[in-house]
Order: C-alpha cells, then sequence, then structure tokens
C-alpha cells in the first residue's frame, strides 16, 4: 500500500471543512449571534459594512479538535467615517450583546472579543476592523486600556490569508499539488502540536505561526511520477524549519521562538512568547524529525504506522497485522465449538 | 457477508414450504477476514443421522457437524472455522424465538472473539442475523 496512503486516511480523518457536522453547528451559533451585534453597532452609529471568516477554513489548514472547542474567528468591518476613535468602544458594544445573551465567560481581549458557548463547544473570536480605502485597521485594547494601550492598529487580514494561499511561486506545472501538500504539512504539524503538547503549551504554540513557518520553509516531495511523498516532504520542511531563523538559542539549550507575519503590521507572532514555549518547540520539532527519518528508513508499514501513531495521535491508524486486512483470510488458532444447538 | 452460491442453494432446497415438512439445520463454516469484518460462509452442514427433529424445533446432537468443522479447520490452514448455524422456520418472513435467541447467546459464549452469524431460512425470505448492541438484529442486503 504505502505510507503515503495512511498519511492520505489520516489527512481525511483530521481535515476540518465547511461541511463537517460540528463545524456547521457551531456557523449556525455564530450566523444568530452575528446578527444581533450588527444590529447593535447599526443602532450605534457604526454599521458593518463587511464581514468575513478569518482563519484556517480560509486557508484550507483547518484541523478538528480534538478535545478543544471549535474557533470560529469572525471578522466585523466597521466604516473608518463612522467608527469611533476610541478602538475599544465598538468592543464593548459586542461585549454587551454577548453578555446580554446570558454569555458570562465573553471577554475583551486584545486583538477581539471572545464568547465561549459550552453547549455547543463553540468558541468564538470577534475581531472588529475599520477600513478606509482599502487599509485595515485592527481595534486593538482592553476594556480599561488607557490610551497609550489602545490603538487601531494596520492590519492586513486579507493580505494575510492571500499569501497564505498563494502558490505563484511554485512551478506552474504542479503548483496546485504542492500547494495541496502544503496545506496537508500544516494540518499534520496542527495535530502534532495538539498530541505532544499539554494543553496549556499548545495553545501558545499558536497555528499561524507553524502556518507562517511552513510557508516560508516548505521542501515539496513528489515522486519521479508525481505521486506525494509526504512524509519525505514533512521532514525536509521540519529540517528547513529548524535551520532557519524562527529559533535563538539564547541561553545554552533555552530558545526564544520569533516569526513574523508577512503581511501588515508584520509583528512577531510569538510575541512575549516564554522560554518554555520556544524550547519545547524546538525539542520536540527536533524530535519529531528524527522519528520521521526513523519511520523512512523502515520497510515494515505497520511499524511505520505505530511510530506515526505515536507522534500524530490515534488518527494515524496502525493498521491491522498481516497486510490487507478486508480481503486476506484471518487465521484461527482453533475449529470452533459447536454446541448442541436446539432450536424453534 | 458473501455466502456461497452451493450454500444458498442447500438452504433453498430445504425450505419448509410444505404442510409436513419438518425443520432443517445446520452449522456454518468459511473465512473470515484479517479485521473479521467480512465473512464468507463457504460450506454449511445439513440434519445428520443422530439429531433431533420435527415440524417445529430441532436438536443438533449428531458429532458429525463437530468433525465437519474439524475437516474444515485442518483442510483450510487453520482459515476455515464454525461461524454460526442455519435452521428452517415454516413462516415466510422468519423471527427468531427465544429460544433461537438463547441458542444464539450459547453459542456465542462457546466461541468468544469470533464473529459468528445465525441464518433464519422462512419459506419466502433468507435471514441472516448477527448480535450487536446486546441484540440479535438481522443484516440488511446489501
Amino acid at each position: 500500500m504505502g505510507i503515503q496512503t495512511h498519511f492520505d486516511k489520516f489527512h481525511d480523518r483530521i481535515k476540518l471543512g465547511r461541511e463537517t457536522a460540528s463545524y456547521k453547528k457551531a456557523r449556525e451559533r455564530d450566523d444568530s449571534i452575528k446578527k444581533e451585534v450588527k444590529s447593535e453597532f447599526k443602532d450605534a452609529g457604526y454599521p458593518v459594512v463587511d464581514d468575513f471568516i478569518q482563519g484556517s477554513l480560509k486557508t484550507h489548514t483547518g484541523i478538528k479538535p480534538i478535545s478543544r472547542d471549535h474557533d470560529i474567528d469572525r471578522a466585523l468591518v466597521i466604516d473608518d467615517e463612522t467608527a469611533p476613535e476610541n478602538p475599544v468602544t465598538p468592543k464593548k458594544t459586542a461585549l454587551d450583546v454577548l453578555e446580554d445573551r446570558g454569555f458570562k465567560n465573553a471577554k475583551i481581549k486584545k486583538p477581539c472579543v471572545t464568547a465561549y458557548y459550552a453547549s455547543d463547544n463553540v468558541h468564538i473570536d470577534f475581531i472588529i476592523y475599520k477600513r478606509s480605502g482599502d487599509e485595515y485597521y485592527l481595534a486593538v485594547g482592553k476594556k480599561n486600556s488607557d490610551e497609550d494601550n489602545r490603538q487601531w492598529s494596520p492590519a492586513d487580514p486579507h493580505g494575510l490569508i492571500k499569501w497564505i494561499n498563494d502558490d505563484s511561486l511554485y512551478d506552474k506545472e504542479d503548483a496546485k499539488d504542492v500547494l495541496a501538500q502544503f496545506r496537508r504539512l500544516v494540518r499534520y504539524l496542527k495535530r502534532w502540536r495538539d498530541v505532544q503538547f499539554s494543553e496549556a503549551v499548545a495553545a501558545k504554540v499558536y497555528s499561524i505561526g507553524l502556518t507562517v513557518m511552513v510557508k516560508d520553509e516548505l521542501v515539496s516531495s513528489f515522486t519521479a511520477e508525481g505521486a506525494r511523498q509526504d512524509l519525505q516532504a514533512l521532514i525536509k520542511t521540519v529540517e528547513a524549519i529548524l535551520d532557519a531563523t524562527y529559533f535563538d538559542e539564547e541561553e545554552p539549550g533555552r530558545y526564544r521562538v520569533q516569526v513574523y507575519l508577512p503581511v501588515e503590521p508584520k509583528r512577531d507572532i510569538f510575541d512575549g512568547s516564554s522560554f518554555d514555549t520556544g524550547t519545547q518547540l524546538y525539542n520536540k520539532l527536533k524530535r519529531l524529525k528524527e522519528k520521521l527519518v526513523e519511520v523512512e528508513a523502515l520497510s515494515d508499514e505497520r511499524k511505520q504506522c505505530e511510530i506515526l501513531n505515536e507522534l500524530f495521535g490515534d488518527d494515524f491508524e496502525v493498521p491491522p497485522p498481516n497486510g490487507d486486512s478486508k480481503t486476506e483470510k484471518a487465521k484461527y488458532s482453533s475449529a470452533g465449538i459447536v454446541t448442541a444447538s436446539v432450536g424453534a | 457477508m458473501t455466502v456461497c452460491d452451493k450454500v444458498a442453494g442447500i438452504w433453498l432446497e430445504h425450505r419448509q414450504t410444505t404442510a409436513v415438512a419438518d425443520e432443517s439445520f445446520g452449522v456454518l463454516m468459511g473465512t473470515t477476514s484479517v479485521d473479521r469484518r467480512e465473512i464468507w460462509i463457504e460450506t454449511v452442514t445439513t440434519p445428520m443421522a443422530h439429531d433431533r427433529r420435527s415440524r417445529f424445533c430441532f436438536a443438533l446432537r449428531d458429532p458429525g457437524h463437530q468433525l465437519a468443522v474439524h475437516e474444515k479447520f485442518a483442510s483450510s490452514g487453520g482459515r476455515g472455522i464454525y461461524l454460526g448455524t442455519w435452521h428452517t422456520h415454516p413462516e415466510p418472513i422468519p423471527k427468531p424465538s427465544k429460544i433461537d435467541r438463547t441458542d444464539w447467546g450459547t453459542c456465542l459464549r462457546a466461541n468468544r472473539e469470533r464473529p459468528l452469524v445465525f441464518v433464519l431460512v422462512g419459506t419466502e425470505e433468507i435471514r441472516v442475523f448477527v448480535r450487536a448492541s446486546g441484540r440479535f438484529r438481522p443484516l440488511r442486503r446489501e
């Protein structure tokens, strides 16, 4: 069968698409609350002129959460002309709507307003922008931030999505295949993170950080006939990530991770990230690479899958012994016992 | 699940379509896939001299059934095994009686970890039952 078949199955199991049932439910929740926020914004004098979904769904790099909730990043755009000077004002309006609906845990965070729907395991972030021509500004600031700590900060949400989906740097002939491999690698690494890190640390190994690193350092791999070789691509890409400039060994054995957004505001995605996060990410990526090299050297598919299962969790299935389980016949240790059956 | 034509022929032949016909029965033998989700019914036994049979009940007593199972096992390199029982019912769409269900439970207990199935041959329909979530349910035809 080849190891790629197992990667393909794994990918099918983890990938999150618009059609995934649990995600659809999350979207319904999102739609209903979005309507209310929009109506409040209108009443407050800064109507929403555009809204869109940000994040991994738009870049085809979403995965099903293991134990966490579905995340929806809902961007709301107001016009620069009507936008209040204080970026926290519309965030407070959004918060009021959420609180009125009984979400005790709704909260204003620095870049967004966040709400958690326990009943549906849905986590929605409202990200508020103002738009002036083609330029976007993100509403940054917490509930009680003073003037120095709040601002309309230049941002480029569409530019980021475009950058991630861009395939113009790949050879024209196989650009589509390379882009698809890039997306699969991002999904593999995101699931690997969810499996290998504690929940608290995993939450700090930001998906967008992983995505940017893979995009920048991608080494695609196909056979001469053009067949996918995700294992080889993953090894080479992780290797390239480790060799790039993301990890800074500030003290012996202690790493700081830095990944800059490729678009405005070009900030460090891991800004404020601890040694612990950087060091864990570096060491675990290194181990991942070593284990993958080990897998590549093995010829027994089942043994390969066992290691991959340990790295990526149970969605990477280990096939039952003896080849093709569906058509090959099982061998038994005994014939079976005929009981003195009766019937009527 | 796949049933050999030969086996289906035996079942059709033993249907209780006349008013006086006795119940027929036997054991199922065949092979399974490695994951045990696919099973192939390849041979069956039919009533033997030391079995008890009447129109409404039977008792599988002849040691010949177990012998047939051993032979199958030996000749198939350990792949052909006992896979359950079959018997006829004098009704168009056969339903398992309480006695049937109790008996099938006994068969399963004697052959743990084996994917046993139980076949009821009615006058119009042949139904295959498996135990799922603690109940015997008919398999749907594909």
